[in-house]
Order: structure tokens, then C-alpha cells, then sequence
């Protein structure tokens, strides 16, 4: 954890400020405790990535027992989307990125509860710690959706990944009190509402959901573990509960999570591309609002997932033309994006291919959302490997997209040193590449019918379920490689500067690394963090 | 207003003064609360529409809750309340003994909750009257009752967990104002238990007549 | 630094905190009160507007929320903005589902008269309403105006049927052709069944199609014998698939004990009449053990890996010994959930106990 070995000698700042483990883990510092998060969901992000594999392996030929029998199949689906969902996707950004850059960001010297942020990690950890428990005792086979009446009875240890994922919660809960009273309480004098950055905006929207959902999903998990405990029955069937309300319950949370996943890469995007374009971000305030336009749509859509599960046809229909809603503000995003773009002096560095990918991928993902919430196709489409490939684009296209970005954006500021540009190029492109053989395939056999979670197929689907898997294996190569460069970075990366990418908000204007308290005197400021003018196209030399 | 005053808090680097930290604070928990409200509000949303599906089974269930037991404890939980804001008044203004007065009546005011809950609870298991599969009661007619009892444990008990939680946290803070630490310069965490243990109170001001009242 | 007084900040006076406690009381007498007169569906009305009396007034001066920030005021407000679209929009789930269409042959068909008479001669209010159904169930893969080019239709592959083109129909461009095809839809594109239409919307919406392209062919008898409609009956019955209530089906789904006896009950349904118990027993057993303990007692096809003999249950040597584990069906749950721990005999602890209950019985019969 402690990169001792990489810290530029010289001045004081966040790595070098304190020395041992324990400074590490008893910190109250919130780069440190993101940087704590960054590197336990990569580990997770590890863990998921190679149950992936091992699904993509298993579907390499048809007909089932090429590596393991159809129950340990289900599990191994449950464990890739559980800890995906809950260990990676949803703390990633906030919790990790989120955490180093915002208070830098507001000009602040903390977040508004530094305690409450160490125990927000500790108690993820635990939950992460309950929900690998049970990998080595029977594991879990429900999905990562804990549907009921099946969650009741399997006599796998569902328990604990329940009560792994509602300790979690309370991280996410608790993140998100705290990012909401930082924004509110601890931006740097001058810094008014419409001069934030918008990574700050994303986040702040990102909280309101984390705060307003989740308890929900933590009720919901209670409930579902009184069901195997004490036999309430209110989600079983048997004794007169009603099976489809508990995917409510659990869809008013785990639809607005999806929002928890993008909105961050969203803010992540929108920092980028101005500066990589050397232009003022176009339609800062459009860009902003739909943000909460976001995040309000995200509470009333989650009937999308539950067309075919026997909800009335009312239901089916007035979430069927909410869910036509959400493509409105994420249009507003996309096209204020572009619009930045357009007659930009557009530099093609890591950072910025990244977030041409997501541009691309989520664009993809998005628009076949918007197929699946068309009622009359979703019917037919439900459980295909179509919905698959729909949101792998969105969260693997989107949110990974932008995780990355935004690691590429940030490393120098976090490490003090750079990573080589060239590896990164190489990296981006072994990923994207890989996606699309992975997952573009995806997009036909749903199509054709072919049924998600089963560890086997018609012969008919052969071929392109032999590209599925070997792209795979092409992402697993450009995450291994990605890593291996970042590691380099750290260790031997040239020195980079305090602003190596000529930006403007408020993390670039103290050194890399930062000192402890983040900026030596509290920064004022006088203007809004996207003003580049005309002239003003050059980014450092060596980066060109 | 400066009082002589024993104790001086020093409030953290990354406020600007004691105020603007008293202030981060009580953000806070107000967001705490919230999360709060759509903790239980998933289970009113359950009993909502378990209760439009099954009205009669609710109104013939219901009659099995003693009533007067359930009003004995709003008194007794409304009192604690008002017990509570006087403390923190008191605190606010510097009154030491009254506050220490008045949260050791809210802590035995919720003792008493819990020992009247105490009471239903074992009435209730003696009658079979348990949740969903351990159902055993056969004087209620109406089919799926066992819905009714399993709501009102879950109700009840997540409240019940929040009361216990927070008498643990009032012994806290009265070991804290013993000690004299709370004065008219800083009294944030008696203010945020405070506001914790009024909603509380405000979360069984709705359960009252929803499960003990059914029309 | 040192320590500045919070001195903005509002403290509740005594008189006033005794005022609203006194008020919260007897606020709690009404409530009590009102209960005991029966004013029909008031009774909750009346609860819980007292309830929210009682909690605005804790809220407002017990919380301070009166003479909070109106950042907080609005935070909290937020929470039951949020609880009331949760509750809104899962109610109109819950208080309006019908009745379920359902595949299968255990619940008794029901069959649905036209209510029209002749409704295979296409009128221009026919028509009309065919439109209208049209844009509902069409639209979306068939475009506006029928040229096949609705907002899905990039996804698909065939492209959905231009209507306007007269060639390539599949089944035919006669009206019978064309109600055939809604009933059954085109597998394996993605045109699918409608038979969940009735039969008269499915014959407006074949003579709406229709009407897009004037040249239409007619019906022989023939044709009408294919579809089993008598042209010169005024109305005709059509089998219709069986619909059951949102409550039977959670039923049926509550008595299927677990996922696997549901699946091992259709098979079962579906290709042997045997008794139930046994017909588990023998589906699991063939999923789970045959590999080891084989199917004539000479072991399964694993033995030589294992090399330890597998007991053979299903005895057909009469040299063969009966496991100690065949005593009774305890002994057997016990072993076939947790395994024999230095044996290789894994546990099955994901069977349930009705489909142990058969595993055993199988065994027992098949011994005898």
C-alpha cells in the first residue's frame, strides 16, 4: 500500500508526510483513504475480472462441462456480478477518485468528516470481507439480484453475501453524507455554486442518489435475510408474500445504483475533454442541471427491469414511457460534450482517448437501452445476452471508461510522476479492441435468442461465443498491461509537474503530490474553472 | 453571552471557526435522518400496499394488539421527547444539572418503552401470533394475517433497534455532560442526539395508529 | 483558534417545548378517540393527517426545523418526496394487475367468441380500429406509416415487413395468411405471436396492414379451411390460451418447494406418467449419481478415476452388499447432504427435503 519507493524526494507532501503501516491505515487523510479505496477495488476488480474469465471460458464451447457443472456455473455468474456491482463499480469513482480530487477540488483540507470517511472504508471492507466469506464456505447461485422466492430457499450461503452487501451499503450511505456536507460547508472562499467544477456537480448528484437509495436496499436485504431467518414471508409466496415486490424493493435501489456507476464518469468526462480540447466547456450549466435531471429519473424507471416478471400492464406502461426520459438529460451531456469539441484543438493524449471510448461506448449502451425500454421489444429481449451487452456497454464502457480516464487524468497529481504516454496508447487500444470483440457479439446472439445465465448454448451460437471469449481475453491482456505500466509509473515515471496538462481547477494549482493539507494557504478564487481562451492552446511540450 | 466558562473545543483544521463545524455536523445528521426516513419508509411502503390489498385481514389482525399498551407507550415516548429538547435547551444555555436531569429521565422514559414493548411482545408470542412460517394463532380467521405479524415485528423491532441504539447514545453524552464538556460554546453532539432520538418519536408517532388503529 | 459562542443559533424556550409536549398529548387522546367511531375509510384519513400534525409539530420545534436552514428544511422534505414516488409508483403495480395469460396445459383452456359479425370482410371501421391497434403494438418495429422502419428496426435481422412492398410476404398476402401469421408470428424472426390479442383486434389490425397496399388477394374457401373458419358462419370460436389470476399463479409458484422439483415436475408432466416421489428420485438420480455409482451396480463411469467402488444402489447382482447409508431415510439424508468424509462421496446439501424423500424412495423400489 505505501509507495514509499515512488515518492519524489525533496518537499512534504501526502505520501512522505507520515512513514509506516500504521500511518496508512489509521489515517484520516482523504487521499490516503481514496488511495486505500483505489487499491481495494482494483484488488476486487480482479477478483471479478477473473470470474469473468472463467464464464467467458466455460461458454468457449457448447454443451456445458468444459470446466465446471452448471451450478458452479451460477455461482460463478453470481460472484462476477455481485462483486462487480458492489465491491467495484459502485465505490470506484466516488469513493476512490471521488475522494482524493473533491476536496482538492473545492480548495478544501479535508472532507466535512474525516472519521466518519476512514470508518466509511473499514466498514466496506468488512462487507467485502462477509461477501468473500462466503466464496469459501457454499458461496451464493442467485445472481447478483437475490431474486425470491429462489434467494429463500437455496441452501447456499446467501446470508452472508446479503448481509456482505448491506454493510457496504452503509459505506456508500456514509460517502455519500459526506461528499453532500463537503460541497455544501468546505468550498474555498469565492468558489460560488456556478464556478464548481463539474466533477463536483456529478458527485454531488451522485450523493443524493447513494443517500436517498441505498437505504432502501439496505431494508430490503433485512428483510430478505428475515425471510431465511425468521420466515416473514412478506417477499414468499408460501406464506402469502408477494415475490415481484421484493424487485421493486430491490430495483428502487439497484436502478438509481446504475446512476451511482455513470454520473461520476460523467463529471470525470466533462473535466477532460476541455482540457484536452483547449476550450471552455459548452453548456456548463446544461451539463450541470442534467446531472439532477439524472439523478430525479433514476428514482421513478426501475419498472424497466421487471416487464416480463408480472407486474401489471400499467405498471409495464407508465415505466416503459418514464424510462423514454432518461435519454433526454444524457443527451444534453453528449452533445454539450461534442459541442466543447468542435473546433477544439483537440490533444490526443490518454486521458482524452479514454474519453473518446466512453463517448463511444456509452453512446452504444445507451441507445440500445432505449431499444429495451421500448416495451414491445424489451418483451422479446428480456434475459437475452442483448440486455448482457446493453449494460456492459453502459458500466464497462461507461464507467470503466471513465475510471480510467480519470486514473490517467489524475495519476500524475496523485503519484508525483508520470506513466508512459506510448504504453498508455498500446493499453487503451488492447481494451477498447477487446471490448467490442466481447461484447459486440453479445449484441446478435441477444438478438437471436440466445438466454443469459446458462452455462450452455445451441450449437448454432458457436462462433460467436468463440469471439466473445476470445476478446476477453484481450481485455484481461490490456488490464494486466494497463497495470504493469502504472506500476512503472509509480516507481520510475518521470517527475511531472504541478499542472501537466496546462488545466484549470483547483487540484492543479497545488504540486504533485499535494502536501498533507492539500494547498499550503487556502486558495481564493476569482473565476470559473473552464476559461481558455483562443490563444491559449498549448499544452507542455513533452506531451504533445 | 461568554460565559465563564471550564472547557474550550478546538475545532477541526478543516473548519473555518466552531461554528462552521457545529454547522458541517448538523448537515449531517439531517442527511442521516433521511436515510432514515427511506429505511423505515420501505417498510411503510410495504404495509401500504399489504394494507390496500388486505384490508380486512389488517382490521381483524389489529384487534389483537392492546391498544392501550400502544398508547401508554406514545405518552411515554413523547414525554422522553420533550424530556430531550429541554436538555438540550438546558445544555445550550449552560444549565448543567437540568440537562443531566432531564436525560436520565429520557433514559429511564425509554427503559419504560421498552419494558411495555417487553410485555406486548411476550403476549404476542404466547398467543402464536408470529411472523410469516412460525404463525401458529387460529382464533384470527382471515387468511394471510401471519403478513400482519410479520410487518409489525419488523416495524416494531427496527424501532425497537432504534431506541436501543439510542439510549446507548444518550448514556454517552450524558457521561459527557457530567464531565462537563458541553457548554453555550459547544454543544453539538448533544444536539445531534438530539435530533435523533426526535425522530425516533416521530417514526412511532406513525406506527401508533397505522398498526394498533387500523380503521 | 479558540472557541467562538454558536450564538445564531435558536434555543427552544421552556414554556414553549412544555406548550407543544402538552399539545402532542392530547393530540394522541384524539387519535385514540376517533378510533372508536367508525367513519368508514375516514377513520385512516383522519390517523394519519393527526400523525403528521403530531410529527410537524416535533419536526418544526422539538428538531428546530422552524428556524433551521432552509438547505436542511429542504433535505429533509427531500426524503418523503422520494418515499412517496416509491410507494406511488409501486402501487400501480400492485392495485391494478389482471389476469395473467398462461402457457401449459394444466389449467382448463377457455375459448373467446367474436363479438363481430364477419369480422374476416374488412369495413372501414374495421380499418380504423386496426389503426389504432397498430399504433400500440406495431409501430415500434414497423415504422408510422408500415414502410418497416420503426425505431427498433435497425436491431433486427430479417428487417421487420415493409407493408407497402407487395412481395416476400412469408404466408401470403390473403387476409386469412395474414391473421395466421399475427396468431403465430414468423419463428424464428422476431415477428412474434399476438395471440394474446382477441381474435377481432387481430382482424383489424390484418385489414389495416392490408389497406396500405391496394392490391389485396382474396380468400378461397380453401384458404378459409386452413385457418378453420366457415366464411358463411356469422361468427366463429377460437381457442384461446387460459388466463389465471395474479394470486393462482403466486400459488402455483408456492407450492413448487424449490426451483429444481418445479423443473423435475414438468419434465415429469410431460413424457412419463409415473408416481411422482420415485419419478424425482429417478431424474436426480441420474443427474447427480449416475456418473458414479452407475446405472446397473457395476459402478459409473468414474470408478477407475475414483478407485474406491462406489456403493451400487441400484442393485441388480444379488452379491451386491446394500450400504449401511439405505437403513432408513435419516441415515441416507444425512449422508447424501453432507457427503462421507473420507470416502469421496460429495454432499448434495442444495437437495430439498421432498426431493431427498424420492431419491430414497426411488432407490428403495428399484432394490426390491
Amino acid at each position: 500500500m505505501s509507495n514509499n519507493s515512488a515518492v519524489v524526494q525533496g518537499e512534504d507532501h501526502y505520501l512522505n508526510h507520515s512513514r509506516g503501516l500504521m500511518s496508512w491505515l489509521g489515517t484520516l487523510d482523504h487521499k490516503r483513504i481514496g488511495l486505500m479505496y483505489l487499491f481495494s477495488v482494483l484488488l476486487f476488480f480482479l477478483m471479478g475480472g477473473v470470474f469473468a474469465l472463467l464464464i467467458r471460458l466455460e461458454l468457449f464451447k457448447w454443451g456445458g462441462h468444459n470446466l465446471v457443472d452448471a451450478n458452479t456455473y451460477n455461482k460463478f455468474f453470481t460472484y462476477h456480478g455481485a462483486i462487480m456491482v458492489f465491491l467495484v463499480v459502485i465505490p470506484a469513482i466516488p469513493a476512490a477518485l471521488g475522494n482524493f480530487i473533491l476536496p482538492i477540488m473545492l480548495g478544501a483540507k479535508d472532507v466535512a468528516f474525516p472519521r466518519l470517511n476512514l470508518a466509511s472504508y473499514y466498514i466496506f471492507m468488512t462487507g467485502a470481507l462477509f461477501a468473500v466469506l462466503a466464496l469459501f464456505l457454499r458461496g451464493a447461485d442467485t445472481g447478483w439480484t437475490f431474486y425470491t422466492p429462489y434467494s429463500i430457499r437455496t441452501n447456499t450461503t446467501v446470508l452472508l453475501v446479503l448481509f456482505g452487501a448491506f454493510i457496504a451499503g452503509f459505506s456508500s450511505i456514509l460517502t455519500g453524507l459526506n461528499f453532500i456536507v463537503t460541497i455544501h460547508k468546505l468550498r474555498a472562499p469565492g468558489l460560488t455554486w456556478m464556478r464548481l467544477p463539474l466533477f463536483c456537480w456529478a458527485l454531488y448528484a451522485t450523493s443524493i442518489i447513494q443517500v436517498l437509495a441505498t437505504p432502501v436496499l439496505a431494508i430490503t436485504l433485512v428483510l430478505l435475510c428475515m425471510e431465511r431467518i425468521l420466515q416473514i414471508g412478506i417477499f414468499d409466496p408460501k406464506l402469502g408474500g408477494d415475490p415481484i415486490l421484493f424487485q421493486h424493493f430491490f430495483w428502487f435501489y439497484s436502478h438509481p445504483a446504475v446512476y451511482i456507476m455513470i454520473l461520476p464518469a460523467m463529471g470525470i468526462i466533462s473535466e477532460i475533454i476541455p482540457v484536452f480540447s483547449r476550450k471552455p466547456i459548452f453548456g456548463y450549466k446544461a451539463i450541470a442541471y442534467s446531472s439532477f435531471g439524472i439523478a430525479l429519473i433514476a428514482f421513478i424507471v426501475w419498472g424497466h427491469h421487471m416487464f416480463v416478471s408480472g407486474q401489471s400492464e400499467l405498471a409495464n406502461f407508465v415505466f416503459s414511457l418514464l424510462t423514454m426520459f432518461v435519454a433526454v438529460p444524457t443527451g444534453v451531456k453528449v452533445f454539450s460534450w461534442v459541442g466543447t469539441m468542435y473546433r477544439g484543438s483537440i490533444h490526443f493524449n490518454a486521458p482524452m482517448l479514454y474519453a473518446f471510448g466512453f463517448l463511444e461506448l456509452f453512446t452504444m449502451g445507451g441507445l440500445t437501452g432505449v431499444f429495451l425500454a421500448t416495451l414491445a421489444i424489451d418483451v422479446h429481449l428480456t434475459n437475452t445476452y442483448f440486455v448482457v451487452a446493453h449494460f456492459h456497454y453502459v458500466m464497462v464502457g461507461g464507467t470503466l471508461m471513465g475510471l480510467l480516464a480519470g486514473l490517467h487524468y489524475w495519476f500524475p497529481k496523485m503519484f508525483g510522476r508520470m506513466y508512459s504516454e506510448t504504453a498508455a496508447k498500446i493499453g487503451f487500444w488492447l481494451i477498447v479492441i477487446g471490448f467490442n470483440v466481447t461484447f459486440f457479439p453479445q449484441f446478435i446472439l441477444g438478438a437471436q435468442g440466445m438466454p443469459r445465465r446458462y452455462w450452455s448454448y445451441l450449437p448454432e451460437f458457436t462462433f460467436l461465443n468463440r469471439i466473445s471469449t476470445l476478446g476477453s481475453g484481450l481485455i484481461g491482456v490490456g488490464f494486466i498491461y494497463t497495470a504493469y505500466y502504472f506500476y512503472r509509473g509509480m516507481r520510475s515515471g518521470a517527475k511531472a509537474d504541478a499542472n501537466p496538462w496546462n488545466a484549470q481547477t483547483l487540484e492543479w494549482k497545488t504540486s504533485s503530490p499535494p502536501p498533507h493539507e492539500n494547498f499550503h494557504e487556502t486558495p481564493v478564487v476569482t473565476q470559473w474553472p473552464y476559461e481558455y481562451l483562443p490563444e491559449d492552446t498549448s499544452m507542455p511540450a513533452n506531451l504533445r | 453571552m461568554l460565559q465563564e466558562e471550564t472547557v474550550i473545543h478546538h475545532h477541526a483544521h478543516h473548519f473555518t471557526s466552531a461554528n462552521h463545524e457545529f454547522e458541517a455536523a448538523k448537515q449531517g445528521m439531517w442527511i442521516f435522518l433521511v436515510t432514515e426516513v427511506l429505511m423505515f419508509g420501505g417498510l411503510f411502503v410495504a404495509y401500504g400496499l399489504f394494507r390496500g390489498l388486505y384490508p380486512e385481514m389488517f382490521h381483524e389482525a389489529h384487534q389483537h394488539l392492546a391498544v392501550h399498551m400502544g398508547a401508554l407507550n406514545t405518552v411515554v415516548l413523547i414525554t422522553s421527547s420533550l424530556t430531550m429538547a429541554l436538555s438540550v435547551s438546558s445544555a445550550q444555555k449552560g444549565h448543567k444539572v437540568s440537562s443531566v436531569r432531564y436525560l436520565v429521565l429520557t433514559l429511564i422514559l425509554a427503559c419504560c418503552f421498552l419494558g411495555v414493548k417487553y410485555f406486548e411482545y411476550s403476549h404476542k408470542f404466547h398467543d402464536g401470533l408470529l411472523p410469516g412460517g412460525f404463525f401458529t394463532n387460529t382464533e384470527i380467521k382471515s387468511p394471510k394475517a401471519s403478513l400482519f405479524f410479520s410487518l409489525y415485528f419488523m416495524m416494531t423491532g427496527l424501532h425497537g433497534i432504534h431506541v436501543l441504539i439510542g439510549m446507548g447514545v444518550i448514556s454517552w453524552i450524558l457521561r459527557r455532560t457530567l464531565r462537563g464538556e458541553f457548554g453555550p460554546s459547544y454543544y453539538t453532539p448533544i444536539e445531534l442526539v438530539g435530533l435523533y432520538w426526535h425522530f425516533v418519536d416521530l417514526v412511532w408517532i406513525y406506527l401508533f395508529p397505522l398498526l394498533y388503529l387500523v380503521g | 483558534m479558540g472557541s467562538t459562542s454558536q450564538k445564531h443559533h435558536h434555543i427552544l424556550p421552556t414554556k414553549t417545548a412544555l406548550t407543544i409536549g402538552a399539545l402532542l398529548l392530547v393530540l394522541t387522546a384524539i387519535t385514540v378517540w376517533i378510533a372508536h367511531i367508525d367513519l368508514g375509510p375516514f377513520n385512516f384519513v383522519i390517523a394519519t393527517a393527526v400523525a403528521t400534525l403530531k410529527a410537524s409539530l416535533v419536526a418544526l420545534y422539538f428538531m428546530n426545523l422552524k428556524y433551521e436552514s432552509s438547505e436542511n428544511r429542504m433535505i429533509f422534505i427531500t426524503s418523503f418526496l422520494f418515499l412517496a414516488i416509491f410507494i406511488v409508483l409501486t402501487a400501480t403495480d400492485l392495485f391494478f394487475r389482471q389476469e395473467v395469460s398462461v402457457h401449459g396445459t394444466f389449467i382448463a383452456e377457455g375459448s373467446s367468441q367474436s363479438k363481430l359479425k364477419k369480422p374476416w370482410v374488412s369495413t372501414p371501421e374495421l380499418v380504423a380500429h386496426g389503426k389504432e391497434i397498430y399504433a400500440i403494438q406495431c409501430v415500434a418495429c414497423h415504422g408510422l406509416e408500415g414502410k418497416g422502419n420503426g425505431p427498433a428496426a435497425a436491431a433486427l435481422n430479417p428487417a421487420p415487413r415493409n407493408f407497402e412492398a407487395v412481395d416476400g410476404w412469408k404466408n401470403g398476402r390473403k387476409p386469412t395468411m395474414v391473421f395466421k401469421t399475427l396468431k403465430e408470428g414468423l419463428p424464428p424472426s422476431s415477428m412474434a405471436s399476438y395471440a394474446t390479442l382477441p381474435a377481432d383486434d387481430r382482424w383489424a389490425l390484418t385489414h389495416y396492414v392490408l389497406s396500405l397496399h391496394p392490391q389485396v388477394e382474396v380468400d378461397s374457401p380453401a384458404d378459409f379451411a386452413r385457418v378453420g373458419i366457415d366464411p358463411n358462419q356469422e361468427s366463429v370460436q377460437e381457442k384461446e390460451d387460459p388466463k389465471i389470476s395474479i394470486e393462482l399463479a403466486m400459488s402455483q409458484l408456492a407450492h413448487a418447494e424449490s426451483g429444481m422439483e418445479r423443473g423435475a415436475h414438468l419434465y415429469h408432466s410431460r413424457f412419463e406418467q409415473v408416481q411422482e416421489g420415485p419419478f424425482i428420485g429417478k431424474y436426480l438420480y441420474q443427474k447427480h449419481c449416475l456418473e458414479c455409482h452407475g446405472d446397473h451396480g457395476k459402478g459409473g463411469i468414474k470408478v477407475s478415476v475414483l478407485g474406491v467402488y462406489p456403493v451400487a444402489f441400484v442393485a441388480t447382482h444379488p452379491l451386491n452388499q446394500q450400504s449401511p447409508s439405505m437403513n432408513s431415510q435419516e441415515v441416507f439424508n444425512q449422508a447424501v447432504i453432507r457427503g462421507i468424509p473420507g470416502n469421496l462421496m460429495p454432499g448434495y446439501g442444495n437437495l430439498s427435503s421432498s426431493e431427498l424423500k424420492g431419491l430414497y424412495q426411488y432407490l428403495k423400489a428399484e432394490n426390491e
